[in-house]
């Protein structure tokens, strides 16, 4: 009974702080996209008594205060932290459709849908419900400021597009006020395949394939031609592994690779030879900032050459495939219930977004899987023999062709 | 013989508690993505229209007062779904036409997977960072909140 008392005072001095203290939130999100459409969803993650320590709350926020004031009660409180429910953005490049001998107006230009989806579990938070119109007006103006940004900045900040084995990624920093992208990564002992959780088919033998790619390598995209300064410092577990040599290659690509426009964007790849030992680590900072006036590229204070457009794979774009034809009859849907009050133009043309899908196989489920893992483990097979040391490889040991591998 | 026995069993529950941790992760955002896809085909009418802007003049009148090119707010089309009781699902929708012109997402996508960003464009955050590079295209990210979020959000004035 005083139990009950207890939990319920401790509860409503809960429930104050809540209201009045900043709040958080840990999410995880994943991007996906193709040439026409990039689609990012973003949720909470679930708390778990697992979870490393970085990603505990720290003061002044409130699952902080109460996690650690109450850690009896945390139980009950885990869902405070596991707000972000869905949010999600779908942006759409619906192209013009080709004019038909039929048609005799002019045909439309392309047009950019953004779409986001939002929802957070308010009332578990703050016991109210939410004022709608001022909610809608706060998420209208998140939408209109999102597109102000990328506009904005969308062709000043360079990003980390890739790395692979033997690289750990231990921090990522964009410093707005500087234009600055810092890296701070480490080079481990070859480190065995982390393959990506959730992938199948093609989609897993490409980030395979990528991961090997981008041995003891990252790979940044920095989205101009204009110039690009770039520093970058390394430590070692000792002066033999800092000596280890490094190059960096950077070439002209382009974002977006089914067009046949001129290259838009410079890719930048750092490579690292191996480690020496198992013990040896190699910390590396890279801090890539927009240099103001000059063009080209410059690495610690030297004029680096860009190299001309090399290939890029057009599978590098993942997106799964039933989440592709969602999004195509989506465009059909989303504006048969705008009002009267409809500022958007709402024509025949919305039919024209089609985003590409490929037709499906005919295979059953169960069939397609065991191909693609009997192709899978092939891959991995032979690639682990492609890294064989030279060593290894002697006359006798022909006999090896003919094991089974799987 | 003994002891690396040991070894190897700690080590073996270290790595099976940390994969479970991205497994469960993992399914977090599957299962967002589940709901996603399913706001995507929800049918029209659980959609309701949701007033947004106050000073609002006909779209008609507006067409003609300004260049159709810059977007403004209430181009912006805001809907509710609240088909599930307490689950109230906002979506946005903004078209911008782009004319003859070449469209790349990259700049889309940089902005939308940089942290740090978030405050230029959502109102209600105070500051975002990355805490985790889960795989190459999934991130974990810290989102701190403006103080007093949502319960003054009705303020929006100050985020202009």
């Amino acid at each position: 009974m005083a139990c009950k008392v207890c939990l319920n005072v401790c509860f409503q001095i809960i429930l104050l702080i809540t209201s009045s203290s900043p709040r958080d939130s840990v999410t995880i999100s994943r991007v996906f996209s193709d040439t026409t459409t990039l689609i990012d969803i973003t949720t909470s993650l679930p708390r778990s008594p697992d979870e490393p320590a970085y990603l505990r709350p720290s003061p002044p926020f409130v699952r902080s205060n109460v996690q650690r004031t109450w850690n009896s009660l945390s139980s009950i409180l885990f869902f405070y932290s596991n707000f972000v429910l869905v949010f999600a953005w779908c942006i759409q490049h619906i192209q013009p459709q080709p004019p038909s001998p039929t048609d005799t107006k002019k045909p439309a230009g392309g047009r950019l849908r953004i779409t986001c989806f939002w929802q957070h579990d308010l009332k578990a938070l703050w016991g109210f419900g939410s004022s709608t119109a001022a909610l809608a007006q706060q998420l209208a103006t998140m939408t209109l400021s999102l597109l102000k940004t990328v506009i904005k900045r969308g062709g000043r900040v360079p990003k980390l597009a890739g790395y692979g084995n033997g690289t750990s990624i231990e921090r990522v920093r964009y410093q707005i006020d500087r234009e600055a992208l810092t890296i701070d990564y480490a080079i481990i002992p070859d480190d065995e395949e982390h393959p990506e959780l959730g992938l199948s088919g093609m989609a897993e033998v490409h980030a395979l394939r990528e991961h090997r790619r981008l041995t003891r390598s990252i790979e940044c995209v920095l989205p101009s031609l204009e110039g690009w300064d770039v520093q970058v410092t390394m430590k070692g577990s000792s002066e033999e592994v800092e000596s280890i040599p490094w190059s960096a290659h950077a070439m002209r690509s382009n974002s977006n690779p089914s067009t046949f426009s001129p290259p838009d964007q410079v890719l930048l790849r750092l490579t690292h030879g191996a480690l020496t030992d198992d013990d040896a680590v190699l910390k590396v900072k890279v801090v890539i900032e927009v240099s103001g006036g000059t063009r080209g590229l410059r690495l610690n204070g030297l004029a680096t050459k860009i190299h001309d457009l090399e290939e890029r794979d057009p599978s590098s774009h993942i997106m799964p495939q039933k989440m592709l034809q969602d999004v195509a009859s989506a465009a059909d849907l989303s504006f048969q219930t705008s009002s009267s009050l409809g500022t958007v133009s709402t024509t025949g043309s919305l039919t024209g977004a089609r985003p590409h899908t490929r037709p499906s196989p005919e295979r059953t489920a169960a069939a397609d899987k065991s191909i693609l893992s009997k192709v899978r483990r092939n891959y991995i097979y032979f690639s682990s023999l492609l890294q064989e040391p030279e060593a290894k490889w002697r006359r006798s040991m022909f006999y090896l062709y003919l094991l089974p591998c799987f | 013989m003994a002891q690396s026995m040991v070894t190897t069993f700690t080590s073996q529950i270290i790595v099976d508690s940390s994969t479970r941790l991205k497994q469960s992760w993992y399914s977090a955002l599957i299962t967002a993505e589940g709901q996603f896809r399913q706001f995507l085909t929800s049918p029209a009418s659980q959609w309701k229209r949701v007033s947004h802007t106050a000073d609002r003049i006909s779209p008609k009148q507006k067409g003609k007062a300004r260049a159709a090119s810059v977007p403004e707010l209430a181009d912006v089309v805001v809907h509710r779904n609240s088909s599930k009781a307490g689950e109230d699902v906002y979506r946005m929708v903004l078209e911008v036409s782009t004319g003859e012109e070449q469209v790349s997402l990259e700049p889309w996508k940089t902005v939308l997977t940089t942290a740090e960003l978030q405050q230029e464009w959502d109102p209600a955050v105070e500051d975002a960072h990355l805490v985790e590079m889960f795989d190459r295209n999934t991130r974990i990210s810290k989102t701190n909140y403006s103080l007093g979020w949502p319960a003054k959000y009705v303020s929006t004035s100050a985020f202009k």
